[in-house]
């Protein structure tokens, strides 16, 4: 068993998730992640709002003393059409532990991400008049 | 060899062993080489992009919803996205719906029956080894470049540049359900509210569209979307609730690396 880990958002966790998703861009983005690391001008900025197959979606970014400070969605994909119930059964067998995030290489990851790159090219569009 | 591109507003990756086309060939392919083959992958996405976007006005999805084409004078696969559509309306008691809302949206089960549909493409000319990935949905056929098991990685919903498991699996689709960036994004139909307690739920099953299906039937039901699948034979589950606990199946401990 793993050791039990306390999560936190915070805004820098945000900032920061911001980033590394700009990192993992590649080849989708042009935008060079590094360039988040650098002085942005203050205030508050909103994205282009993007297509994201269920959805648009549309983020503001922060900046607050030359740095991203937080990534606020106003408009996200609704999965309304996605959802539905089917009665649960018995209750079986389950193994539990605590979650421990690490690095590990892999071929594929498996996560809900489909709106990753319509948050990245937006995110991207809010930051431009921010000096990117 | 391997690429990216993306179709649906979505990254999709697709991954093909050279060793599948080292030889050539065979007589009647329709893919020459391995990049002939992915690209024909992502012409498939594309169709279905075209087709089934509720967001373009010229889909089918919106002649549909407009009222000017009908459903029996569709393209087949229209009516067989139709027919999928009806048969998991009835087995979740009409709440999958697509006509919910007043509008006609199957966007809920496209995106698993995309990645389904293009394996089939790729079964069909002969090839034994891929591995087609669309917003994090995998399906997975014989074996990577190295001739091992595929390696997935499941991505934290708390750190998603961190994995939380590193899983060996092949021949079976995995879909994850989830909320990473922002709050819950699927509700639960029959409280109407959003499906919060889970951070994400990861489903092992035959096939990516089956997954995927019941990766956000699964979600949707919160805590009990782990009993639900455990419950279905041939599917294992992996449930992250937001407190950082997991809880899964004990036939999916046998994917994880220990």
């Amino acid at each position: 068993m793993k050791h039990h880990r306390q999560f936190r958002r915070t805004a820098a966790g945000i900032a920061s998730a911001a980033a590394l998703l700009l990192a993992g861009a590649g080849a989708a983005s042009a935008a060079p992640a590094t360039k988040v690391a650098y002085a942005l001008k203050d205030g508050t900025f909103t994205g282009k709002r993007e297509y994201a197959f269920y959805g648009y979606l549309k983020v503001e970014a922060v900046i607050k003393n030359g740095s991203l400070t937080d990534v606020k969605i106003l408009e996200y994909p609704n999965d309304n059409g996605r959802s539905h119930y089917i009665n649960s059964i018995a209750l079986p067998y389950l193994i539990q532990e605590a979650v421990d995030a690490q690095s590990y290489k892999v071929d594929f990851i498996s996560g809900a991400t489909f709106t990753s790159d319509a948050f990245i090219k937006s995110l991207q569009a809010a930051l431009k008049p921010a000096g990117i | 060899m391997k690429r990216t591109e993306l179709i649906m507003g979505m990254p999709i990756t697709v991954a093909i062993p050279d060793r599948e086309r080292m030889d050539g060939a065979a007589e009647g392919a329709r893919y020459l080489t391995v990049d002939d083959a992915i690209g024909g992958v992502f012409d498939s996405f594309r169709d279905v992009d075209e087709r089934f976007s509720p967001y373009k006005p010229a889909s089918e999805t919106s002649r549909i919803d407009r009222g000017e084409l009908a459903q029996t004078d569709a393209s087949a696969e229209m009516r067989e996205v139709l027919a999928l559509s009806e048969q998991t309306r009835r087995e979740t008691d009409g709440y999958f719906n697509v006509r919910a809302g007043g509008h006609f949206d199957p966007s809920g089960l496209v995106k698993g029956w995309a990645i389904a549909r293009a394996a089939r493409l790729l079964d069909d000319d002969g090839f034994i080894s891929f591995c087609i990935e669309a917003g994090g949905d995998i399906e997975m056929r014989g074996a990577n470049d190295e001739g091992s098991p595929w390696a997935i990685g499941l991505r934290s919903p708390f750190e998603p540049s961190k994995l939380v498991h590193r899983l060996h699996l092949t021949n079976r689709g995995i879909a994850t359900s989830g909320t990473y960036i922002r709050g819950a994004h699927i509700w639960n139909p029959r409280t109407g509210a959003a499906a919060d307690e889970i951070a994400s739920m990861t489903v092992i099953g035959p096939n990516v569209y089956e997954a995927d299906r019941f990766a956000t039937a699964a979600f949707a039901m919160g805590r009990e979307g782990v009993n639900f699948v455990a419950a279905m034979p041939d599917f294992d589950a992996y449930m992250i609730e937001k407190t950082g606990t997991a809880t899964f199946t004990p036939g999916f401990a046998r994917y994880i690396e220990s």
